[in-house]
């Protein structure tokens, strides 16, 4: 059973975040300057949302806004789910899957100190069953 | 192991499609409303591309486009990486995490018969993957 912290010495605890006085604009080219789908958002140390290329995609243009002139903190989702160094795979993938989700930042003592997206917890899972059915098989014919 | 024809039964045959021609103010607003985030391009019923939320969000605005202007196969992935039913759900995930897409056409003979989301997959997993451990585990006991 993999935990976050374990998936987190693999992937790195890089976090990229944006203020919520920054320009949507600005959010989508770092984005995709660093090639990534979600923005953790921070006033100073303080998490107080998550932007996500669905975000942009549906509440900008199709609710009247352009894309300088609006704000993250405009768009953004306040409501952020995350999750803790010791919860499992498994857990994340049940809580995106029912919160439908692709992005939990990691919180340790109210910090962030990492983020996990779905693409992460599907390499972490095939890496992980793979290890866990070969070490049964071992058990069963040894 | 599961396939991805089982998958697909459960999951549904539907198909979201757009034409090229069309907006791509029209194809995020189905996406929108359908609460996916992905459609396929098909012209005269042939598979000719993808367009998601990730081209979205970095074709438009930031190459100096506007969303009502723009036609969708300006922003769309023209090369389509699909997969066939009999594939497992394992190398579905294998093929999303290499090449980083969060959806797959599904092609039977070179027709289109739906489409897999890493969501899709994620779900199937948790319960395939506790499936094979509680065999293992039964005739370990047994």
């Amino acid at each position: 059973m993999t935990t976050i912290r374990q998936l987190l010495d693999t992937k790195g605890r890089e976090v990229l975040s944006i203020g919520p006085d920054d320009s949507v604009y600005d959010a989508i080219r770092m984005m995709a300057d660093n090639n990534v789908g979600s923005l953790v958002v921070m006033e100073g140390t303080r998490l107080v949302g998550i932007f996500t290329e669905r975000h942009y995609a549906r509440n900008v243009f199709l609710k009247g806004r352009s894309s300088p002139k609006t704000l993250v903190s405009d768009i953004m989702e306040r409501k952020v789910i995350c999750t803790t160094l010791g919860e499992t795979v498994e857990e994340c993938m049940a809580v995106m899957t029912s919160r439908g989700v692709r992005h939990l930042p990691v919180l340790e003592d109210n910090t962030v100190v990492g983020i996990i997206s779905i693409g992460d917890l599907v390499k972490s899972i095939i890496e992980g069953q793979k290890f866990i059915i070969d070490q049964l098989e071992t058990y069963i014919t040894s | 192991m599961g396939t991805v024809r089982i998958l697909l039964d459960t999951k549904g045959h539907d198909i979201l499609s757009v034409g090229p021609e069309d907006s791509v103010f029209d194809a995020i607003k189905l996406m929108s409303d359908r609460n996916i985030g992905s459609l396929l391009v098909m012209e005269n019923s042939k598979l000719i591309g993808i367009m998601s939320e990730r081209d979205y969000a970095r074709k438009v605005i930031l190459k100096g486009r506007s969303s009502r202007e723009t036609h969708v196969k300006d922003i769309m992935s023209s090369k389509v990486v699909c997969i066939t039913p009999e594939k497992t759900v394992n190398e579905a995930m294998a093929i999303m995490s290499d090449k980083k897409f969060r959806h797959l056409p599904v092609l039977e003979d070179g027709e289109l018969i739906g489409v897999i989301s890493i969501g899709d997959l994620v779900n199937n997993i948790i319960k395939d993957q506790q499936f094979i451990i509680d065999q293992l585990e039964h005739y370990i006991a047994g």
